[in-house]
């Protein structure tokens, strides 16, 4: 530690640290979960959209019952016949029921409401489809059929998801910069308290970086400290979270979760905070230092 | 070694404290700075150990002009200086030896070797028994004797004091002073701010007198005379230069 403090002349230990490390514990905290956030939403973004974008939804529409069946039967077979499509399968009405009752409620749905019929499609990743050729194609036997690729849906939810990335990346910086203006508002406060002691140093022939040694070390110390703690109460809250939404009804929500990297990433925020703390006090002493000294 | 070119020096709007001072300080020189209270000396000493800059002016330390180098210069130039604060300014939350080995630990000194020395020199100031007990627990005469050692710790070329024996008896007033002439003798330049004129009288050294923020050097007849009622210790010769 002596390049990070090369001559001690301020009292050892924790005395003095006040509430600082707690201040940078509760700061770490925040930026632990904004991040976590920011990276999960881009996470279950990613996972939703890679599943919806090779799949398709036909909806026969006729109030025909009749009608509807050689519609869906028909739309079946000519969409199993098209190249890049690995499998179209329709949906048993129960199926389709299953989907309306949470909407609907249970027992409301009876044989007498005119539900479409609908096929769900997997479409080949490697093969570029022409949705509009499959439109008419499918329409040609099945006049009653509407396509749906969810690319409208899938392009609302991609931009209400960046837009809450961007607002978790907003906060985590605004954070990252309160934690600066914290340790610079401390570290002038310190100087305050032991100006005398410095100008005495500072007279004894210490350079600045000495001096900013002094400071930078202790900051650096309360920054880990803060940071470990923070960091390791926003872990618990991730994982009571994690908990919570894996007990909710599976699809109503995506799954909100982290890959190893992203968590080694976050596992960094506490040596961040200890660095940034360090850097914003060494910064803050050198010149404070020579606009008063 | 030390040259004042028409310096002035006022705090903020307020008059000038020093007028037109100009003088050459030799290395090796010994002088008193003699006058009365609030006349100015303690303004000259800052701008002697650079902790202020002049109102006006030229100081050169070592042929370096050190009202226009850059701060960065400085401290290396603050190191060749020792200093005894008229109020001693240990720091409080230290023992002895810390306070005393501080300027050799400032400059890069090996820790052991440092306190080796800085243990040497509290002893020979009589403080042997007192190497691990804070500023707090020491009396005023203590206090000064640490302050002095603390000052010669790392061989200054300038040696400057601000009533140094102020608050010792008059046995350790003149082992002080010895001290101070042995440093002399080696190379060290002083200059002493005193009240003293009894002991300026006994030393017969040149003397700087400050008046009205005007400077006059008073040149002593005869060799510098040490106040030598008994003899002094030999200064410890260890610790870094």
């Amino acid at each position: 530690m002596k390049f990070l403090r090369p001559v001690q002349f301020l009292p050892s230990g924790s005395e003095g640290s006040g509430l600082m490390p707690w201040v940078i514990a509760v700061m770490v905290f925040l930026l632990t979960l904004s991040a976590a956030f920011g990276m999960m939403l881009r996470n279950a973004t990613g996972d939703w959209t890679a599943s919806l974008s090779h799949t398709l939804t036909v909806q026969i529409v006729d109030t025909d019952v009749q009608e509807r069946q050689r519609q869906q039967q028909a739309a079946v077979a000519a969409l199993i016949t098209t190249p890049g499509i690995i499998d179209a399968t329709p949906m048993q009405q129960n199926e389709v029921f299953a989907l309306l009752e949470p909407w609907l409620g249970t027992g409301n749905l009876t044989d007498e409401l005119p539900v479409p019929a609908m096929i769900s499609v997997t479409l080949n990743p490697d093969y570029t489809q022409n949705i509009d050729a499959l439109r008419a194609r499918v329409q040609a036997v099945a006049p009653g059929a509407r396509l749906d690729d969810h690319q409208q849906w899938v392009g609302q939810v991609v931009t209400l998801s960046r837009a809450a990335e961007l607002s978790a990346a907003t906060v985590a910086l605004l954070i990252a910069i309160a934690t600066i203006i914290l340790v610079i508002f401390a570290t002038q406060a310190r100087l305050s308290s032991w100006r005398d002691t410095v100008y005495l140093v500072h007279l004894l022939g210490a350079e600045d970086r000495v001096i900013a040694g002094e400071f930078q070390l202790r900051f650096f110390k309360w920054g880990l400290k803060g940071g470990l703690i923070g960091f390791a109460l926003g872990c618990l809250v991730l994982w009571a979270f994690g908990s919570l939404a894996n007990d909710m009804a599976d699809g109503l929500i995506p799954m909100l979760s982290l890959s190893g990297w992203q968590f080694i990433l976050l596992a960094f925020l506490p040596f961040l905070s200890a660095l940034l703390s360090m850097v914003s006090a060494n910064i803050t002493v050198q010149r404070t230092l020579s606009q008063r000294i | 070694m030390i040259r004042f070119e028409n310096v002035g020096m006022r705090y903020g709007m307020g008059p000038e404290i020093l007028r037109d001072i100009s003088f050459d300080l030799h290395a090796g020189s010994f002088h008193f700075l003699t006058g009365p209270s609030g006349a100015g000396k303690t303004t000259l000493l800052k701008l002697l150990y650079l902790a202020h800059s002049p109102s006006r002016g030229l100081i050169h330390f070592h042929g370096k002009n050190v009202v226009t180098a850059h701060r960065s210069e400085l401290p290396a130039l603050r190191r060749r200086i020792g200093i005894v604060f008229q109020d001693f300014q240990l720091i409080d939350h230290m023992t002895s030896i810390e306070n005393v080995s501080l300027p050799l630990k400032l400059a890069g000194g090996n820790v052991k070797q440092v306190e080796d020395h800085a243990a040497e020199l509290l002893e020979w100031v009589g403080l042997k028994d007192k190497m691990n007990a804070r500023p707090s627990t020491l009396s005023g005469g203590e206090k000064q004797r640490v302050a002095i050692a603390r000052a010669v710790i790392n061989r200054p070329d300038l040696l400057l004091a601000d009533e140094p024996t102020g608050n010792v008896d008059p046995q350790m007033a003149e082992r002080i002073m010895n001290l101070f002439l042995e440093l002399n003798k080696i190379g060290t330049t002083t200059i002493i701010a005193t009240h003293d004129q009894q002991l300026v009288k006994t030393m017969n050294a040149d003397r700087f007198h400050l008046e009205e923020g005007k400077l006059a050097l008073l040149k002593a007849k005869g060799a510098l005379k040490a106040p030598a009622l008994q003899k002094a210790n030999p200064v410890p010769q260890g610790g870094a230069t």
